[in-house]
């Protein structure tokens, strides 16, 4: 735009000499036609900026890494000119590594419509994806002004990791606790305070647990399934250590990876546990119980608001707690921490699970207590707890 | 994590996909094309018709649209099909060529009558350009023919330019000099299809600046990708090209529509002041020099109405000649009677200090230091510049039988010379005069001033009366009194301090030596006819004498070594001979009024008007003489033109000894900074008419004849010189990118991961990073260690195994592979680029086309 800037100033100067060397009226018409030019562009340029605006729409609100992430950007226009250089520019980054991209895309916009660009991102790295239009810069036809929309919605998108598969070396199990409210969503048990299901009767089934009045209404007989109370002491820990940077994010995607693969395999297996993290947003331990898969996105996209911190003392917090349950996995990233960790001595019940950026293979076993992860190379590998 | 930052070259982890696609809805009206056909439509018509009436070609407006409608046609739908049908235009051109084979005499007739046409049109009073004997020929049919075929070539260029590939730059270089020729003379075409011209200029430029192509690639629609940056492909942008083209085109109409109805309401006239302007600006420009570039610019601007002429090119012996353009530089008009019985030296500039190359007036300390001598000039009324008048002037006028004694005397300076107040001898102001020191005087109102000039101009008879009889300054009375009169002597000392002085070294100590040492007569008169008699006979007259080499004196080199030169060379030795002979003198330029002015041609009601043309212009000596004051006195040897009588200019066409023609004097004279060819000649500049005579005979101002000096043709000349250099680097710089982004799309990705890689080679010699004799991947690995701002761990090394099995295995490799190879190779262009600082950035992107 400078340069046709410095071309109309040319023109300018070229005009009024031409104006005043040159006697008849067609120099006049020129210049009149020059100087009148940019107040053309101007309004256009001006009417432009109040009458087209643009929006940016995603096509889901959660993504898996590395698989396709759409959008919509839509311009629309209410203004009878069009815009042959309109310049869009898409701000993106993932707040767990904190870095910003830009996307730019020159289209042409047309007069007293709407128009729809689709485009898709795929990440690389788990996290809340933002994504917004950072400005609509539209030109006039010969480049002279331009005026910027700047829309102010903002996509955020949840890029939840892949799964891990997980093989357990059997120490972790349902426990069936007669005393716990909480229970099985997959299996039923003996305790009648809870009704896990209502089926048909087939031949095996306990004559007491007939519904007589539901199998009056049905004209079958219906049996009752009762619930089965479990309840599980497991803790499954995530320390995020250390700024994001472009080291650490691997390190930091694959921690979310395994601590999400491990969550999941619990939940597939009905086993309840909680989920502890730091939060960095408000300064404190969180600890959530996790019974399903809802628990865990919920989980991961908490994890992903409050991102990594610098927090020290959370890895030391941890002894605190650490009788209250029968298995705490604990995954970190720093070394330091772990190492703090396992100096005490009730360490008996956890299990450390060290993600480090090393050229390891998968997971090894270290001092056959530690197991180290290697950062982007989770999806070769089953993580064994 | 709230922070975002922002860091180049680092990856995010997020990358986009290639599948950007563009929904539009669908075309409601007209078709998309149109808009680009009447865009079009009105630059074949416009330019054509423009053309035709700018020069009064002789031919039917009906044929001459038919012809442009009938073309236009033919090659819009030729350009609107599909571009597999554009293969119809070779047997258009086919029939073309055997048409114009058939019909080349008569093409060949037509364009020899269009171009005499042309020719007298620009330039009346000249004959036909080709001879052409009319009896042979049918002009009517001729130059239908020579049109006819032209406007075929004219309306497929236009066509193309405005319909396939829009360019605004070869559209208005196609256009543009058609109607140039005749604008720069001062012709004009018809008003309508010249803004129709203007308005086709105007849609093409919005036109083009969508990026609208009609050809971009295999394929039509998309996006190309250069990193994050998406560009739509140019025919995405047919619509709005269209669209913007037709709206630019309208407003254009509008406004000129608008102005049309504007100008011939208010009945629009050019100013006077204007034209003025105008006239100043032609002036300036002709004279502009390079020789004396900064008196050009002042000038220049000056004439323009920025800033003032304040400096004044006082250098000696810089031009190897001058020659005149005949223009007015001064009109005087005198009322009533008496007539001047001698000529009238205008004085304007006044020189004191001589350094060898240049004179100057006297330093301000000067003045200062004789505060109270000057102080009193201004306290009793009385100043040096008047004292010829009041001792001589008044004298003559009370004696004189002839009433009134005085001539009324008006002087209108041009442009150029209003920063002096030419001021004639023997003279008393009538308006208000400022005097500066005791040199010169500035009148209130620049543009015009009067006098009233004493008719007696000739001051020998005060030289050779051998006592200088004067009034006593100071008093009142017109009585002779001693010359010793003390009230005179503090100006007599001041004069006798300053203006005695010469350089001191060898040069004008050999001048004295050779000159005056021995030859000091005493007598004034004697002496300075001894000196003008040294000069005539040690140099001769000439306006081309060539330039004193730097370090020279100038009068030295004048005086014993070129022995050639004009009225400025005689002035400034003589001044120099006498003031080493005792006698105080100082240079002055101006022109010369002739006693034979005021003849029957430039009377009037009144009395007479005179212009003084430029030929007028002329230097001098002035001598100090005590009670008179300051007297002119001629070194120069005789018959200059500022001394002859207009219409003697034959003579001025010899360079003889006895021509003698006023030369340089305030940069008015136009100035030819190189030896004509013709020597023998001198060469009188005219501005465009046929005859050269001594008056200056210019052409007329209604032709508008506006030649560039040499030095102003150099300038252009450079300047296009340097156009065209960033055209072709622009030119090569655009293919080459275009060459290597076709190399990365052929049918193959091997073929195309093969050429991208070769291509990051490349960039890598350019940062000195050279593969010397290692196996592929270990300079791979070795590149990778000497460039981490460039790669990251391993990506050059996976980039190479893809290279090599691109070139060396039996089978294709996957898209996904090239397209890999091709990002890091634009990626590694990005990355150098942005390393680099403005020059290597120029170097690598338009002399090694790299980026």
């Amino acid at each position: 735009m400078a340069i046709s800037k410095f071309l109309y100033f040319i023109l300018l100067i070229v005009s009024i000499l031409f104006y005043i060397l040159y006697s008849e009226t067609l120099s006049f018409y020129l210049l009149i036609f020059t100087v009148s030019l940019p107040f053309i562009m101007g309004g256009c340029i001006i009417a432009a900026k109040f009458l087209i605006n643009a929006d940016i729409e995603p096509e889901s609100d959660t993504a898996i890494k590395n698989g396709r992430i759409g959008f919509s950007l839509k311009i629309r226009n209410r203004t009878p000119l069009p815009f042959p250089n309109t310049i869009v520019k898409i701000e993106y980054f993932n707040n767990l590594m904190g870095i910003t991209d830009t996307m730019t895309i020159s289209i042409p916009v047309h007069p007293l419509c709407s128009e729809k660009v689709s485009f898709a991102l795929t990440s690389e790295y788990c996290g809340i994806l933002n994504v917004s239009v950072k400005s609509v810069k539209i030109y006039d036809f010969i480049k002279l002004f331009s005026c910027c929309v700047k829309p102010k919605n903002t996509c955020e998108i949840t890029v939840l990791p892949e799964i891990d598969p997980v093989s357990s070396a059997g120490s972790f199990s349902m426990i069936n606790a007669e005393e716990s409210d909480i229970f099985s969503k997959h299996k039923s048990g003996d305790d009648p305070s809870e009704i896990f299901a209502l089926k048909n009767y087939v031949p095996g089934d306990k004559p007491n647990r007939i519904h007589w009045n539901l199998s009056l209404k049905q004209d079958e007989l219906i049996v009752r399934h009762y619930s089965m109370p479990i309840n599980s002491s497991i803790l499954v820990i995530l320390d995020f250590c250390g700024k994001a940077s472009k080291e650490d994010i691997r390190v930091l995607d694959t921690a979310v990876q395994t601590a999400f693969s491990i969550a999941f395999y619990f939940a597939e297996n009905d086993i309840p546990f909680k989920f502890a993290y730091y939060s960095s947003n408000t300064g404190n331990d969180i600890v959530i119980p996790v019974s399903d898969q809802k628990d865990i996105t919920d989980a991961m996209k908490e994890i992903f608001l409050s991102g990594p911190s610098e927090n020290t003392d959370f890895a030391l917090n941890i002894k605190d707690i650490s009788h209250e349950y029968s298995s705490i996995l604990y995954i970190t990233t720093s070394m330091d921490n772990l190492s703090d960790v396992m100096k005490e001595s009730y360490m008996g019940n956890i299990r450390p699970f060290l993600i480090q950026d090393e050229p390891l293979s998968f997971s090894e076993q270290v001092n056959n207590e530690v197991t180290v992860i290697s950062a982007g190379k989770s999806e070769n590998g089953t993580i064994i707890i | 994590m709230k922070n975002k930052r922002k860091t180049q070259n680092v990856y995010s982890g997020i990358k986009i996909t290639d599948s950007i696609a563009l929904t539009i809805p669908k075309r409601k009206f007209l078709p998309d094309f149109v808009p680009l056909l009447i865009i079009a439509f009105c630059g074949c018509i416009g330019i054509v018709n423009a053309f035709v009436t700018m020069f009064h070609i002789d031919i039917s407006s009906f044929i001459l649209n038919f012809y442009t409608v009938f073309f236009f046609v033919l090659f819009s739908v030729i350009f609107i099909l599909p571009k597999k049908m554009t293969f119809l235009i070779i047997p258009i051109l086919f029939v073309y060529e055997f048409l114009l084979y058939r019909k080349w005499d008569s093409y060949i007739n037509g364009f020899m009558l269009v171009c005499n046409q042309t020719y007298t049109t620009i330039f009346p009073q000249r004959s036909d350009y080709f001879r052409l004997d009319m009896s042979e020929i049918n002009p009517d049919s001729d130059v239908k023919i020579f049109i006819c075929f032209t406007v075929f070539i004219l309306t497929a260029l236009i066509c193309y330019i405005s319909i396939v590939r829009p360019n605004f730059f070869f559209g208005f270089l196609i256009t543009f000099p058609l109607i140039e020729i005749g604008l720069y003379y001062g012709k004009t075409p018809s008003l309508l299809p010249v803004l129709m011209l203007v308005v086709y200029w105007a849609a093409l430029l919005a036109v083009h600046q969508s990026g609208y192509c009609r050809n971009s690639g295999r394929s039509k629609t998309g996006f190309i990708r250069q990193g994050n940056t998406f560009t739509s492909k140019p025919a995405i942008r047919f619509r709005t090209a269209g669209q913007s083209g037709i709206i630019m085109l309208l407003s254009s109409a509008a406004i000129l529509t608008a102005a049309f109805v504007l100008i011939n309401i208010s009945g629009y006239s050019r100013s006077d002041k204007l034209n003025t302007m105008r006239s100043n600006v032609k002036t300036a420009v002709s004279e502009f020099t390079l020789e004396d570039i900064g008196g050009s610019l002042e000038r220049l601007s000056a004439s323009f109405g920025i800033g003032g002429l304040k400096t004044y090119n006082h250098r000696l012996g810089n031009f190897n000649s001058i020659s005149f353009s005949g223009r007015t530089e001064l009109t005087i008009n005198t009322s009533g009677f008496p007539l001047p019985h001698d000529n009238v030296y205008l004085k304007g500039y006044t020189g004191s200090v001589y350094d060898g190359k240049s004179w100057s007036e006297l330093d301000e300390n000067v003045y200062s230091k004789n505060s109270r001598l000057f102080e009193s000039f201004k306290e009793n009324q009385l100043y040096p510049q008047d004292m010829l008048f009041d001792s001589y002037g008044k004298d003559m006028e009370m004696l004189s039988s002839v009433y009134p004694a005085l001539i009324k005397m008006t002087v209108e300076p041009s442009f150029f010379n209003r920063q002096y107040c030419f001021t004639p001898y023997n003279s008393r102001a009538k308006d208000k005069l400022t005097y500066i020191n005791d040199i010169r005087t500035e009148s209130e109102n620049k543009n015009k001033y009067s006098f009233e000039v004493s008719p007696y101009q000739d001051y020998d008879v005060l030289l050779t009366s051998g006592v200088y009889s004067t009034v006593s300054y100071y008093s009142n009375d017109s009585i002779v009194s001693d010359n010793n009169d003390e009230s005179d002597s503090e100006y007599h000392d001041f004069v006798y301090s300053n203006y005695l002085d010469v350089p001191n070294n060898e040069e004008t100590q050999k001048l004295y030596n050779i000159f005056i040492d021995g030859n000091n007569f005493g007598d004034t008169f004697t002496q300075l006819n001894y000196i003008k008699k040294v000069l005539a006979e040690n140099a001769q007259y000439t306006l081309e004498p060539g330039r004193t080499p730097s370090g020279k004196d100038f009068v030295s080199y004048f005086l014993t070594e070129n022995h050639k030169g004009y009225c400025v060379h005689f002035a400034t030795a003589g001044v120099i001979l006498a003031r080493m002979s005792g006698i105080p003198a100082r240079f002055v330029e101006g022109y010369v009024l002739l006693a034979d002015d005021f003849n029957e041609s430039h009377e009037t009601e009144n009395g007479y008007k005179i212009e003084i043309k430029d030929d007028r212009a002329h230097a001098w000596a002035e001598i100090y003489l005590d009670g008179y004051g300051w007297i002119p006195y001629e070194f120069t040897p005789a018959a200059a033109p500022a001394l002859n009588p207009s219409g003697t200019a034959e003579t001025a066409k010899t360079t003889t000894a006895s021509l003698t023609k006023p030369a340089e004097t305030n940069s008015q004279i136009s100035r030819s900074t190189k030896t004509s060819s013709d020597s023998s000649q001198t060469s009188i500049k005219t501005t465009g008419g046929k005859d050269s005579s001594g008056s200056g005979t210019k052409v007329s101002e209604k032709t508008d004849v506006f030649r560039l000096s040499p030095e102003a043709q150099l300038i252009l000349a450079s300047v296009i010189t340097l156009l065209l250099i960033i055209t072709v680097i622009s030119a090569v710089h655009c293919i080459t990118l275009k060459r290597r982004e076709n190399s990365f799309k052929t049918e193959s990705n091997s073929q195309n991961a093969l050429n991208a890689y070769r291509y990051i080679l490349k960039l890598l010699e350019f940062c000195d990073v050279k593969n010397q004799n290692m196996q592929y991947l270990e300079f791979a690995e070795f590149a990778e260690q000497n460039t981490r701002h460039i790669f990251r761990n391993g990506e050059l090394t996976a980039i190479t195994e893809i290279a090599l099995e691109a070139g060396l295995s039996g089978h294709e490799i996957t898209p996904e592979q090239a397209e890999k190879v091709i990002r890091l190779s634009r990626k590694t262009a990005r990355a150098i680029f942005v390393k680099k600082n403005i020059f290597e950035r120029f170097y690598m992107k338009f002399i090694r086309n790299l980026i």
